[in-house]
């Protein structure tokens, strides 16, 4: 029976979230090539892309996606790889390990509003210059944070990025070997700089691909950063398209999904071309690294590392302790260091307010999760099965498709989902909405649950089989029971995931879903910094309590379990 | 009077009579059919004032018609009508997830043309009858576009300026003053990047404060010379974005942002639609109470607020019930009060009763609110279709 069902894992999964991409996907090239019956338009044609070609800035947007998205992504790969080169292995590293899960956690918008606050000429930074010195009186006018050359874009995207490069590294580090390979090598008298690049990095690399695209297509298409970080005039192309969307002149719409298709097409190209420099930039490293020298020179790596990993950190602090100062803030301004006086306002009218969008968050966020794990543990299961039918099977395939909602831009897709499911009359149910996130969360959940899951000795359920008899008794109690921490993490991530996800929460529900989210990014449309500071921190504390709660009931479920205590998460 | 004058009057006024009680049996349906429905408005959720007002409003509307006010929290109404438009892409002529949008302006104009609006309706509304359509021209024609009873005045604005007076003097009297005070304070000014609404409404008042000529503004656009209507408004610009903030380089994201930066010291002048809200923003610890509002002498852009109600909502009674009492005396003088929200109301206050008028005596007033003296004559906007119009020849010049 149970045999039986396995193969529909896969396929139910990939139908969850391959449905709303292509369906939506196919509903904003309509009005793109000028099919949009509400408006009148009927007949197919190009005049949405020449109204897009025509339209002012665009272009420049266009550099401007290019240059952050790509910028920051490859940033953000270099600083991963010299962080992992200077201090992997050490205790160290093991440290930072654990902070990595409530780094992930932080929410977009809420960091680069932190940032902001940091750098800005009126930001910290500066006042605490101005406090010191007694210079400078008022802000300078200087261009740090917003330039028009989207620099600290660059930067917010890339700060934000490292964290889950890092995280998906990790995962694979350990079946990698470093440290044998490391002594190998300096046993042949090869410094560990070098045994990184020639050995260790081609292979982490294959396995950090897929992560890595899904960050460039992140960052080329983001929106809620860049409506913060990035320049105004003009912006980038997500929020031009974004801005064409929400336009008063309807008609501006089509060239919107002209904008939102070019952005699709602009990730899959460079996405492409980034491939095809994979191989060649490979055969030149070889080239130029495997030529038996064995220099002397220390390269300095953990100064360079510090130079990235103590900033980085520093910044996710401050811009930590900085919102929790503007929730507390009464009056607050230039130069002064702290707010004063100091109020408790903001949050004293919060419970009232956040009551009703904690609920939804939470309901939507759990059951994502569990649906998720349900699935994802159903196709991890099937696997084993294919694995002993067919030995040498591999699910590099599914892999991909599993990214397929993490590689394509969600503008380019959630206009159009949006239509079909006002036609199939969807929209609004909450059920939608669980699916909506569903798509986002399965890869995660896939991602994080599939390395310890696969790494299970399965010989323990030999044994278990062969004492119990029982199939279903065995899998719970044997497997999953032990399996019970990474399982628990996943759903974490899962719900993590899942409260932070604004663009579909707001299509899906035709605006009637509000989580602390969506809540949180009308917010940041005003002025008031204290509100959308307690919105900040709260949307942050959610993840926070899940991965806490994931962690200690591990620990209380194997209090009994020496040999458990310490397993892996 | 002869008797055949009496019988006139005789019969008008039972005509009169019986119309008004054939208004007030269709309003008893109104409210009778909207008991138990559910409003999804969909309106700005950027200000805790206005989201806390809009809970209050909740409370009373559920209490009093037992009907359910949900606060549909939009970063942009934008996302609201295109939500109405994918509804109507797939054919959805009823049931539609928004019940009452916060509009004005060319989204008005723009759900107008393309009929996505449920009415006229606002001729129903007992309420109504209370706005003050004769002095405030605005509650009629919406940026010059006929509201035709197909939304409901909801409050007044109009385009004010806000100084930090601890770091200003004297304040700019006019578009000119302002380009003097930019090279005295180089990097202290700025206004949001059009087609963000306020930084539109900067280039419209820039524009009829330059204009040789306003008349050619208040046609549709396709009429006039654009680029000689225009000219003293790109020339004068170019001339004071070098001293902007930024160098003119970059601009802020709405008047939300410009507050904050006027706090933090970046900018010394900063500008609002709502004449209260440097007020408001005092009381709320957002400015320090050094802040004043003022205006130019030519007197500034006003204009008025409405909520309308989508074509395929299925609570049009409920959303008639909410918009009269969003216009009611109680929750207009409610909403003026500067501790509140602040906003200006659209009821005439000698149409009121005396209690009702004295309601909004008892409102505060706060420290940086002009008086109506003060506030200076009110500009009318410019015909709707000069918006998208500026908005790129802007972008055409500054954003590219």
């Amino acid at each position: 029976m149970i045999t039986r069902i396995l193969p529909w894992f896969p396929r139910l999964l990939l139908l969850a979230f391959l449905t709303p991409v292509l369906v939506g996907l196919a509903g904003t090239w309509l009005p793109a090539f000028g099919w949009f019956p509400a408006l009148g338009q009927r007949s197919l044609s190009l005049a949405p892309w020449i109204d897009l070609l025509n339209y002012p800035g665009a272009g420049s947007a266009l550099r401007l996606s290019l240059l952050t998205g790509i910028g920051s992504a490859v940033l953000a790969l270099g600083a991963t790889l010299l962080i992992l080169m200077a201090f992997y292995p050490s205790p160290g590293f093991r440290r930072l390990e654990k902070l990595l899960a409530p780094v992930l956690s932080v929410p977009h918008a809420a960091f680069a509003i932190g940032i902001g606050f940091l750098v800005a000429p009126s930001g910290w930074l500066v006042r605490w210059l101005a406090v010191l010195t007694g210079w400078p009186e008022y802000p300078p006018n200087w261009m740090t944070f917003r330039d028009p050359h989207g620099f600290s874009l660059i930067l917010v995207l890339a700060l934000k990025e490292i964290p889950f490069l890092l995280f998906m590294a990790l995962a694979s580090l350990p079946a990698l070997k470093v440290d044998k390979t490391l002594w190998l090598g300096a046993s042949l008298g090869y410094r560990p700089g070098k045994v990184w690049l020639t050995l260790i990095w081609p292979v982490l690399y294959d396995r950090l691909r897929l992560p890595f695209y899904a960050v460039v297509a992140f960052s080329l298409s983001v929106v809620d950063i860049a409506l913060i970080a990035g320049p105004t005039a003009p912006p980038t192309l997500a929020v031009m398209a974004t801005r064409l969307f929400n336009d008063p002149d309807l008609l501006l719409r089509l060239p919107g999904a002209a904008a939102a298709t070019t952005l699709l097409l602009v990730t899959v190209l460079t996405l492409a071309v980034l491939f095809s420099f994979e191989r060649p930039l490979r055969l030149l490293c070889r080239h130029l690294l495997a030529n038996g020298k064995r220099p002397r020179l220390a390269l300095g790596l953990r100064f360079w590392a510090s130079l990235v990993l103590v900033p980085g950190t520093l910044f996710y602090l401050t811009s930590l302790l900085v919102l929790t100062l503007w929730s507390f803030a009464g009056q607050w301004r230039f130069p002064d260091l702290w707010p004063s006086p100091l109020s408790a306002r903001a949050w004293s009218s919060a419970p009232d307010r956040l009551l009703d969008p904690l609920w939804l968050t939470l309901s939507t966020g759990l059951s994502a999760a569990l649906i998720a794990l349900i699935l994802v543990i159903g196709a991890l299961e099937n696997e084993v099965r294919l694995r002993q039918l067919k030995p040498g099977f591999t699910a590099q395939r599914l892999l991909w498709v599993l990214y397929l909602p993490l590689l394509v831009p969600q503008i380019a897709f959630l206009f159009g989902f949006q239509v079909s499911l006002a036609w199939l009359q969807l929209g609004g149910q909450w059920w939608v909405l669980v699916w909506s996130h569903l798509v986002f969360v399965l890869p995660y959940t896939f991602l994080t649950l599939s390395g310890p899951y696969r790494a299970f000795d399965e010989r323990y359920v030999w044994v278990g089989l062969s004492l119990s008899g029982h199939r279903l008794k065995t899998f719970w109690r044997i497997k999953l029971g032990q399996l019970w921490r990474p399982i628990g993490y996943t759903l974490a991530t899962g719900f993590a995931v899942s409260v932070a996800q604004y663009l579909p929460t707001l299509f899906m529900g035709g605006g009637r879903f509000a989580t602390i989210t969506t809540e949180a990014v009308s917010l940041a449309s005003g002025s008031n910094r204290r509100t959308m500071a307690v919105y900040a921190l709260v949307q942050q504390l959610l993840p926070l309590i899940g991965f806490a709660l994931a962690l200690s009931l591990a620990a209380w479920r194997y209090r009994h379990h020496r040999a458990l205590q310490q397993g892996q998460t | 009077m002869t008797p055949n004058h009496w019988a006139l009057a005789a019969t008008l006024t039972a005509t009169l009579a019986t119309g008004t009680a054939l208004a007030e049996t269709d309003w008893t349906d109104t409210l009778e059919q909207a008991q138990g429905q559910t409003v999804y408005f969909h309106a700005w959720g950027g200000s805790d004032v206005i989201n806390d007002y809009l809970r209050w409003a909740a409370e009373r509307i559920e209490d009093d018609y037992d009907v359910t006010l949900e606060h549909v929290k939009v970063a942009e109404i934008g996302s609201a009508i295109s939500q109405i438009l994918s509804e109507k892409t797939a054919g959805r002529d009823s049931g539609g997830a928004a019940d009452l949008v916060w509009i004005n302006g060319e989204n008005f104009a723009a759900m107008k043309d393309n009929e996505l609006l449920f009415g006229p309706f606002t001729q129903n509304l007992p309420n109504y009858e209370l706005v003050d359509t004769d002095n405030k021209p605005t509650t009629l024609y919406d940026f010059t576009t006929p509201v035709d009873n197909l939304e409901a005045p909801w409050g007044m604005a109009q385009l004010v300026f806000m100084a930090d007076t601890a770091r200003v003097d004297e304040t700019p009297r006019s578009m000119l003053d302002l380009l003097d005070f930019a090279q005295q304070n180089p990097g202290r000014v700025t206004y949001p990047a059009p087609p963000a609404f306020h930084g539109t409404t900067f280039l419209k008042q820039a524009l009829l404060e330059l204009a040789a000529d306003r008349a050619p503004l208040y046609e549709p656009v396709d009429d006039a010379d654009f680029e000689a209507v225009t000219e003293p408004l790109w020339a004068y610009l170019d001339l004071l974005h070098p001293f902007m903030w930024r160098n003119g380089e970059t601009f802020t994201s709405g008047a939300p942002e410009m507050t904050q930066l006027l706090n933090d010291g970046e900018i010394m002048l900063s500008l609002s639609f709502n004449p209260n809200d440097a007020s408001n923003a005092i009381a709320n610890g957002e400015l320090p109470d050094t802040v004043r509002t003022y205006v130019h002498d030519a007197g500034s852009i006003g204009n008025t607020h409405f909520v309308g109600i989508p074509y395929n909502s299925d609570s049009t009674a409920a959303a008639q019930v909410v918009a009269n009492f969003l216009m009611s005396p109680e929750a207009q003088a409610y909403k003026a009060d500067t501790q509140v929200w602040g906003d200006p109301t659209v009821l005439a206050l000698d149409k009121l009763s005396d209690a009702d008028r004295a309601l909004f005596e008892q409102g505060s007033q706060g420290p940086a609110t002009l008086s109506a003296d003060e506030l200076g004559a009110v500009l009318r906007e410019p015909d709707a279709s000069w918006v998208p119009a500026l908005e790129r020849a802007w972008q055409q010049r500054y954003a590219r």
